[in-house]
């Protein structure tokens, strides 16, 4: 009887312990699943930050039990679906990448939500903001002291060059009898057109980039420019001088460096301008810092461990153009809680590591420095001192507006269709005329 | 009326006695005489065709309306400010913009070559196709490909095949010692490529309506020239060219609108570059509509385009109703 009535409350209690256990897992699970069933689709731009989070996202999903969707788009894509998106209000993509000019644009618009009230209240302690670029996070992510995104795939103009042509000696000897000093890498930009004349020859190019028209010819532009003036297209009092003497100058280099160029490349984009590099087609090239993955993939590069990164050349400073992705939520987002939680995962420390890792551009100290990473990306240093040293492009909401001008200058003196001094005389005079119109006295 | 004319019947659509005059009694008795399946139902016939004009509107009207509303505004969605009325200054600030100009010579360029030219492939191909030739309907399939493609694929391929350096085209001319064109990024050959592209793309389409002009055309008239000793080319000139008039204007009439309104080709081959050469009208739209988001301005750019291809139709229309 007694032994009857122990074994009965035996299994009584290992029920009830089992029942507690199931109940505590459940509530656990419950608790770790917040975003169980909830949808987040992301609109990002095509490049490696973007591939590195589509394999990454899974674990956010186990986490979560939320399912995220990423759609990926060229540049002039992302900028017409997003804009389409926030006009129509839907709300279709809860997450979207912008580059550093729309910045003005989505912040006077309110497109996308302010994130600081959001972090204050669910904000991961273990951020570490303070790890970001801080000039990324104030030029890519914050609009009038808001933060509007967060950081997610910065770039700079970078010089991609072959070090294996640069270090040969037989090209050095001859460098070195034609233009009197040794040939490195260009610091001034004498040097580079030095050495971009010298590699021009049967076969391989001495310079490429990629002024197609649009955006692509201000950007390719653009490091000249500020190389020469030390400015930006407008100066601190939204004042344009995109045709002083400086101006004139710097694109009369820019278009008689081109002589070194494939002809065919005033059409180009980067995609072109990574192909022409990739097959041992060019010496050095202006391209994007990130896109230096594409080179050390032995399945599509045949330069792997061959090119060397650089910053763009000093004329009166050194230069870059800052530009790249940071990444916002939609204000009409329906899943606003989420995609900031997926914002954060995607770019806290050890996120942010590993899409390093995977390919992305850095954009934390940590990051940058992380010895492991620099030794498998070597313009993780140049990178970084570019950052903090590069230029932003005009920050105001109609910049695609004078980009658009700008971009037509640059490519109708690429073609010889105007002298550089009267294309952009003439782009100048019409964005005076807009800039008035805008509420910007010139 | 006088008492005697007004009879009681029980009206079954209304559910009730109802006073009727003997005639209309008449005929509401004959109706009903008439089994049910045959009475025209009226109410019935306009919810039949409800769906269609509710679709019409919401597809097609309204947007129309709409944006010829938005065509009087100024409306930057950069911007939180939203429309404001301005009147004509939209247009007014069309014509006073010399890049509009310049757009608008490129689609006319584009237009009268493209149209001239698959105008005379095609009318040469129906030619060919009326005389016996082996494989004949294999041939005509496969002259139709390129119609049935999607613009986007074929300016995406075209595009890989132009490349200067990987392409197609300029590797079979490597082979004959021609070194590697420019198409897209050279300023003389950029509009020109395009051209090219759409004449692959589009002479299928003429050669359809020329080919069926043909065929619809009696023999008597050809066997009377026969008979009379006619010349190929007299016969050609004189017969075969007049009574082909109708299809051919027809054919001109659709091909002249779809090439002035010409966009997936010129965006995906070369975005209106280089600098302003290949800028059509449509992309210069485009550009003001999704790029800058001034959806006023791009909505009166619209509306001049719809004027242009109106006046141009009309033309047509008068030449054809002419020779009718």
């Amino acid at each position: 009887m007694y032994v009857k009535k122990s074994g009965m409350a035996g299994c009584a209690a290992v029920i009830c312990t089992l029942l507690v256990f199931g109940l505590l897992v459940q509530v656990a699970d419950a608790q770790e699943k917040l975003y169980k069933g909830i949808t987040i689709k992301a609109l990002l731009y095509a490049q490696p930050a973007a591939w590195a989070v589509e394999k990454l996202k899974g674990d956010w999903e186990r986490q979560t039990g939320a399912k995220v969707i990423i759609e990926t788009s060229e540049y002039g894509g992302l900028w017409e679906k997003q804009l389409m998106d926030f006009m129509a209000r839907t709300g279709t993509y809860d997450i979207v990448a912008f580059d550093i000019p729309w910045n003005p644009i989505h912040g006077e618009s309110g497109n996308l939500l302010p994130l600081g009230p959001l972090m204050e209240r669910i904000g991961d302690p273990g951020y570490d903001i303070a790890d970001v670029v801080p000039r990324v996070l104030k030029l890519h992510c914050t609009w009038k002291g808001k933060i509007i995104g967060l950081p997610f795939a910065p770039s700079v103009n970078f010089l991609f060059y072959r070090k294996d042509l640069l270090e040969d000696p037989i090209e050095k000897a001859a460098f070195q009898a034609k233009y009197g000093y040794d040939l490195r890498v260009p610091e001034t930009m004498q040097q580079l057109w030095d050495v971009s004349e010298h590699f021009t020859r049967e076969g391989l190019f001495g310079w490429a980039d990629a002024p197609k028209r649009g955006e692509h010819a201000t950007w390719a532009w653009f490091p000249f420019f500020c190389a020469w003036t030390d400015e930006s297209f407008l100066d601190a009092d939204n004042k344009v001088i995109i045709d002083s003497r400086e101006a004139v100058d710097s694109l009369e280099f820019f278009v008689n460096l081109h002589k070194f160029a494939p002809s065919a490349s005033v059409s180009w984009g980067h995609d072109e301008v990574t192909t022409l590099i990739q097959t041992k087609k060019v010496a050095v090239a202006l391209h994007q810092a990130e896109l230096s993955s594409a080179m050390e993939n032995p399945e599509e590069s045949e330069v792997v461990g061959l090119i060397g990164y650089a910053p763009v050349p000093k004329k009166k400073v050194e230069s870059a153009g800052l530009g790249g992705m940071a990444i916002g939520l939609s204000a009409y987002s329906h899943n606003s809680e989420a995609a900031f939680k997926f914002m954060e995962w995607i770019t806290n420390p050890s996120t942010a590591r590993r899409v390093a890792e995977l390919g992305g551009p850095p954009f934390r100290r940590s990051v940058i420095n992380d010895p492991e990473l620099s030794a498998k990306y070597p313009y993780f240093k140049a990178f970084g001192a570019a950052l903090d040293a590069a230029f932003a492009r005009p920050r105001i909401p109609q910049y695609v507006e004078l980009s658009e001008v700008v971009s037509a200058a640059v490519q109708a003196a690429l073609i010889k269709e105007k002298t550089p001094k009267s294309a952009l005389e003439d782009g100048a005079s019409k964005i005076r005329e807009m800039m008035e119109k805008w509420g910007y006295p010139q | 009326m006088t008492i005697p004319d007004l009879v009681h019947y029980y009206d079954q659509k209304l559910g009730k006695m109802t006073l009727l005059k003997q005639d209309q009694r008449s005929r509401v008795i004959a109706f009903q005489k008439i089994p049910f399946f045959r009475r025209p139902s009226l109410p019935l016939k306009y919810i039949l065709i409800l769906p269609t004009v509710i679709t019409l509107l919401a597809v097609t009207i309204f947007p129309l309306l709409f944006s010829l509303n938005l065509s009087f505004h100024e409306w930057d969605l950069k911007t939180p400010v939203g429309a404001r009325f301005i009147g004509l200054a939209n247009f007014i600030a069309i014509v006073n913009d010399p890049v509009f100009w310049v757009s608008m010579k490129v689609t006319f360029v584009f237009t009268f070559c493209v149209v001239s030219l698959q105008f005379l492939l095609g009318l040469g191909l129906a030619l060919l196709f009326t005389k016996e030739i082996i494989g004949k309907n294999v041939w005509r399939s496969i002259i139709f490909l390129p119609m049935m493609a999607t613009p986007v694929a074929v300016g995406a391929t075209w595009k890989y095949m132009f490349h200067s350096f990987f392409g197609i085209i300029n590797y079979f001319l490597s082979l004959v010692n021609v070194s590697g064109l420019d198409w897209l990024g050279n300023p003389s050959l950029a509009l020109f490529s395009i051209m090219i592209v759409d004449t692959w793309q589009w002479t299928p389409f003429m050669f359809l309506i020329l080919h069926a002009g043909l065929e619809s055309i009696p023999r008597e008239p050809f066997e009377a020239a026969k008979v009379e000793g006619a010349s190929r080319w007299q016969v050609l000139r004189y017969i075969t060219l007049p009574l082909l008039r109708h299809a051919a204007l027809i054919a001109l009439v659709v091909r002249t609108m779809d090439a002035f309104k010409v966009y997936d080709l010129v965006f995906l081959l070369t975005r209106g570059g280089p600098s302003y050469i290949t800028e059509t009208l449509s992309i210069y739209t485009f550009r003001y509509g999704f790029r800058f988001a001034r959806i006023g301005y791009a909505a009166a750019l619209s509306y001049v385009m719809l004027f242009i291809i109106i006046a141009i139709s009309r033309i047509y229309i008068r030449v054809l109703k002419r020779a009718s």
